[in-house]
């Protein structure tokens, strides 16, 4: 992003914690975006004419959804829920929506997509916002086995309840649901088409909804990490002009405890960390949630995955741990990987 | 007129004398005390019987208080609100749009699937690529 300017924003991001400054940097002529939030980095991309408005709104939802969603604040509605497990507990109206929307991913994969997950990677040193985890804690530590009672978890329309002994964690789709809201968002109260990833889950939505025509083709390139991009020199790259994209790696948010490696992906069929064949999975999806979804089963499943996609028609890239590449049928169909 | 003790006599009564006279100022002493202690004792025991029938008494009493509190907020429930931001930037039309049934079903083709060169679409704009990483 070479044209790019920092530039500080009329409302500025905030991060969970002590992450790197959330620096705005804006490029106004390119309708262009980017800053860190929720722990991880966002890009916003839309029309130069409604990028400023863009930012602030979609900062601003961001902010809610951290207030609403996050296991790293005391003061959010998901640790307030969390504490009184067995309760039920009043909580805002985004919240309920996250909830929903994670037990119908769990529901979609038959539990692979867990949210009840919170105690297994809290025990195993993931109590923090990923930056302040230490890399290597040699502490032992005891690391229960998961409850996959996510059937338990009451949802109504203003109130969760978390059954008692398990912790909800929303880090799998709570960052699509963010990108959901942020580009749906920008789409229906500026009127403009939109682009927003949030850590790698993205969403692309338009003013006139299923008319894809009003929307152009954004680039977005597909790596394992952050760090792949810097050395891989040719990233592949698609263009997406609606629905969601979503990348999961076991390359991502790692750290060890104990002695023992740990990844953010957790088979909670077992309660260890995801270690099968495939290092990175790219899926896309109508909604960045359903694309996040296919690609975390995906991760969960290894072996089992190119099955499971084929049986659901899903368009997903695959990348092995010796950097193999595999598409399903429907990926190739979808015309949206790109040569450059 | 002849003494009526001998001086080895009256040495040894007054050594007598002296003697008993030491023995009773003795005995009464270790009287004294021992009375003295085992009145100390009884003091002592009765004070820690004491204080222990109070920390007793409290503590039925602290009980029977917390039983009554309980009671009394069992049968007048108080609804404790804690004052939180108002968050109204997420709108109802966007959060249901993002969560409705199914919003999480996996599949499904693009829409634009296939027909990159065969809609009729503005050019891209610039702007470089975003990002879809594992993070």
């Amino acid at each position: 992003m070479t044209a790019m300017t920092a530039m500080t924003a009329r409302t500025r991001p905030t991060t969970t914690a002590a992450d790197d400054p959330p620096v705005l940097a804006v490029d106004a002529d390119l309708g262009a975006a980017s800053w860190r939030a929720l722990g991880t980095y966002v890009d916003l991309r839309t029309t130069p004419d409604a990028i400023a408005s863009a930012v602030a709104l979609a900062v601003d939802i961001l902010n809610e959804v951290d207030l609403a969603c996050s296991r790293f604040r005391a003061d959010s509605d998901l640790s307030h829920a969390n504490r009184a497990a067995g309760s039920i507990v009043s909580v805002s109206p985004l919240l309920v929506a996250a909830v929903q929307v994670a037990l119908e991913a769990a529901d979609e994969t038959d539990g692979l997509v867990d949210p009840t997950l919170g105690t297994v990677l809290t025990a195993a040193g993931y109590d923090r916002t990923f930056a302040l985890v230490p890399a290597d804690d040699p502490a032992p530590t005891s690391v229960p086995r998961p409850r996959r009672d996510w059937r338990n978890v009451q949802v109504g329309d203003d109130g969760v309840c978390v059954p008692p002994g398990s912790e909800l964690d929303l880090g799998a789709t709570g960052k699509a649901l963010a990108a959901d809201l942020v580009a749906l968002a920008i789409a229906h109260e500026l009127g403009a088409p939109a682009l927003v990833s949030v850590g790698g889950d993205v969403r692309v939505a338009g003013p006139d909804d299923g008319n894809v025509t009003s929307v152009p083709a954004y680039p977005v390139v597909l790596a394992g990490t952050v760090a792949d991009l810097e050395t891989d020199g040719t990233p592949p790259r698609v263009r997406l002009r609606d629905g969601g994209l979503a990348t999961s790696s076991t390359a991502a948010r790692r750290w060890s405890r104990g002695g023992r490696q740990w990844n953010h992906l957790v088979d909670p069929r077992t309660g260890a960390p995801a270690d099968g064949p495939l290092r990175t999975v790219t899926a896309w999806g109508r909604t960045a949630v359903a694309a996040n979804t296919a690609s975390t089963a995906a991760m969960v499943l290894g072996d089992a995955a190119w099955p499971w996609l084929l049986a659901r028609d899903v368009a997903a890239r695959l990348v092995d741990v010796d950097d193999r590449v595999l598409t399903t049928p429907a990926w190739d169909a979808s015309g949206f990987e790109v040569s450059e | 007129m002849r003494p009526l003790l001998s001086p080895a006599q009256r040495n040894r009564s007054r050594l007598l004398l002296q003697v008993l006279s030491g023995t009773l100022a003795a005995a009464t002493a270790a009287g004294t005390v021992a009375a003295t202690a085992a009145a100390a004792h009884e003091t002592a025991q009765d004070q820690t019987d004491n204080a222990l029938g109070a920390a007793a008494a409290e503590a039925e009493a602290a009980r029977a208080h917390a039983e009554a509190l309980a009671e009394w907020a069992a049968e007048n429930p108080v609804v404790v609100v804690t004052p939180r931001p108002e968050r109204t930037v997420v709108g109802p039309e966007v959060r249901v749009g993002a969560s409705s049934s199914g919003s999480a079903t996996v599949g499904g083709r693009p829409s634009s699937a296939g027909s990159q060169g065969r809609v009729d679409t503005p050019p891209p704009p610039p702007a470089p690529p975003a990002k879809s990483t594992g993070s």
